[in-house]
């Protein structure tokens, strides 16, 4: 498999093998990316395992995505930070195919995502990505086991099958013993782990995570984070982080800023300190 | 199993499985629904079964039309022999009872319905309700009206209502050659009777069942509403883990095929249970016999199965007007025709505007704009040529 790295603007070509190691791009088994430096000094992903280039998305009159860029390697741990309205979450949903951008293009392993049908995005979010949102979005009628077998059983996995595959999660995330209860019934931070287990169950490629932590205590919320990154590792699972609290994006490799429906990106800080560049702010 | 149909099974149970565990709210949804349902295939089943009463009314009374010329003759007129008949009506107590005197000339004589045999001389049949009449009351003020000894009961096939006060008195021939109003038939008639007023009962029948209906249908939709938003947060859960918008249509339509269905059910109960009570409405005058209020077996299956497939075709016109995202539900704004509202404003706007149109192109608005005009005021001022 090949690694993921991160190029510093100006290093030589073969920097990015020895340096900027990414901490999960080994266990994983997915293809790598090179993160590198664009020839105008901001930072880029070589070879992308999701991005999107001049994405334009507007509700009514207000324009929450004004040409953004975004690039994440296989593996890699992006948060996408910024003010509250700044597009940050309309930039998630464009890159995870809920919402399809009025211009501009979103690439998920290497086939354009902004042009599939309704159904073959459905089918993208069910195999091969994963939500987890800031408030669970669990189905309340449901009991804890069935919301994370969900995506298997919408797959067409037989019953017995999903949910043998579903309970495993529960020991692993702390969970255990929560199997029969309803979703409604479970605090927030249990709920946020079943979401969680639910995101994960499907062995998804991608973790899409809006504010996981925004409806949590700051206990709950660095339990969550570190079940997510440390089992997004394990798997070699990337994940996109919408927050805009530091101590969340702090579990990042990486730091997206998202201003005025622009995007910017830092470097792997496991690597390398960020850039600073003139007008770097408004560049992916 | 496939993929395909695993999925679409699995879809189905989801469906049920959040109709059944649905919170307070949904289940009230469901139980307010499936009463409406319920309310409306129960009048549904009686306006059916009123149509058909009516119609069995018509054919039990058929054979009071009896005349030398049956339209549908009850025996083969060549083989039968002839009998005497005379039709004439009292009135006791102010209700109108039918005689029917006869006189058979031969072993063959046509039977009349309700009956195993024809009265001899002296002999009479009566309703179950005249029987009673003549039980409780003094021989002298009605008994003595049909001068003979009773043989027995008119069965139901005779009479147009339970409550049909009806005799048939055996008579000798030689007793009916005399009167003006008797004639030999050599059958009896079978043809419906051809009662203008059934006609037009159906017609009001069928308007006030629409009348009941629709507050009930109103019902039935206000109740779907019930927790909505609710139903479209779990929707949408359901299309942010993948779920196409197909199976998000399924899980609503399994919701409404159950409400339907339980409806449904209820309804055909509602309507054997209230049958008895409602057949004793005197719609016509007289009240229906309970099996009147009958249902065939098209009708049942008609509304068994068209009542559940209309609520899921309601249901899923219902969700082709809203989006459900994975981020919630938004609702589609219907396609802008030109609708009189409209032509109403453009014909306001274009009077407050200073333009000022020729007299042809004035007149052919006013009249777009009286056309569609929401209320008649006087466009006199719009004639100044100013």
């Amino acid at each position: 498999m090949t690694r993921t790295s991160v190029v510093a603007p100006g290093a030589p070509a073969g920097a990015a093998q020895h340096q900027g190691v990414h901490p999960g791009a080994d266990a994983g088994g997915r293809p790598g990316a090179d993160i590198g430096a664009a020839p105008d000094g901001s930072w880029a992903v070589a070879t992308p395992f999701i991005s999107c280039h001049d994405v334009h998305r507007s509700f009514g009159s207000t324009q929450a995505l004004r040409g953004a860029d975004f690039a994440a390697g296989a593996g890699e741990i992006v948060a996408v930070m910024g003010p509250s309205g700044s597009g940050k979450s309309t930039l998630l949903h464009c890159l995870a195919g809920i919402l399809v951008p009025d211009k501009g293009e979103v690439v998920f392993s290497r086939e354009r995502i902004d042009t599939l049908s309704e159904a073959r995005r459905s089918e993208l979010r069910r195999r091969r990505f994963g939500f987890v949102f800031q408030f669970g979005q669990l189905v309340p009628e449901l009991s804890a086991e069935e919301n994370v077998a969900l995506p298997l059983l919408l797959a067409g996995r037989p019953r017995a099958q999903a949910f043998a595959e579903a309970r495993p999660w529960f020991a692993r995330l702390g969970i255990e013993g929560l199997e029969g209860r309803l979703s409604s019934e479970l605090s927030g931070g249990e709920q946020q782990r079943v979401a969680l287990a639910r995101a994960l169950v499907a062995d998804p490629q991608i973790v899409f995570a809006d504010e996981p932590t925004g409806s949590l205590d700051s206990l709950n919320g660095e339990q969550v984070m570190e079940l997510l990154v440390d089992t997004a590792r394990e798997r070699g699972t990337t994940v996109v982080i919408v927050t805009h609290e530091p101590r969340v994006a702090a579990y990042a490799d990486r730091e997206v800023m998202v201003r005025d429906g622009r995007a910017s990106c830092t470097p792997d800080r496991s690597a390398w300190a960020p850039p600073r560049q003139a007008g770097d702010g408004d560049a992916a | 199993m496939s993929g395909a149909s695993g999925a679409r099974s699995a879809v189905i149970r989801l469906g049920l499985r959040l109709s059944w565990g649905a919170a307070k709210e949904g289940k009230v949804r469901l139980v307010l629904t499936a009463l409406g349902v319920a309310l409306a295939v129960t009048l549904l089943l009686f306006t059916i079964s009123g149509f058909n009463a009516l119609d069995a009314k018509d054919v039990r009374g058929g054979w009071l039309d009896t005349s030398r010329a049956n339209r549908v003759p009850s025996v083969d007129e060549s083989r039968s022999d002839p009998l005497w008949w005379r039709l004439s009506y009292d009135l006791y107590g102010g209700r109108l009872m039918g005689l029917v005197e006869v006189a058979a000339t031969g072993p063959a004589s046509p039977l009349v319905p309700g009956l195993d045999r024809l009265p001899g001389p002296g002999e009479y049949y009566v309703s179950r309700d005249l029987a009673k009449l003549l039980a409780a009351t003094p021989a002298d003020q009605l008994g003595a009206r049909f001068s003979g000894v009773q043989a027995g009961i008119l069965g139901d096939e005779g009479l147009t209502s339970p409550e049909t006060l009806m005799a048939v008195v055996g008579r000798s021939p030689a007793e009916l050659e005399s009167s003006m109003e008797a004639f030999q038939v050599r059958s009896i008639e079978t043809a419906p009777t051809e009662h203008n007023y059934s006609e037009f009962v159906k017609v009001a029948l069928g308007i006030g069942a629409v009348g009941l209906m629709l507050p009930v249908l109103v019902f039935v939709m206000t109740s779907t509403r019930l927790a909505a938003a609710r139903r479209e947060e779990r929707l949408a859960a359901l299309r942010l883990v993948g779920a196409t918008p197909g199976q998000v249509s399924i899980v609503a339509a399994v919701e409404a095929v159950l409400a339907a269905i339980a409806g449904t059910a209820a309804g055909f109960g509602l309507f054997y249970v209230f049958r008895p009570l409602v057949a004793r409405i005197p719609f016509t005058g007289e009240p229906f016999f309970t099996t009147d209020l009958s249902l065939g077996p098209l009708a049942i299956a008609g509304v068994a199965i068209g009542v559940p497939v209309a609520s899921v075709l309601a249901s899923l016109w219902t969700l082709r007007r809203v989006q459900i995202s994975p981020l919630g539900v938004t609702r589609k704004a219907p396609p802008r025709g030109l609708v009189p509202s409209d032509c109403w404003r453009w014909s306001w706007r274009w009077r407050c505007s200073s333009y000022r149109p020729s007299s042809t192109t004035r007149r052919c608005a006013l009249s777009a704009s009286l056309w569609c005009s929401p209320s008649s005021r006087s466009p006199s001022w719009w004639w100044d040529p100013g």
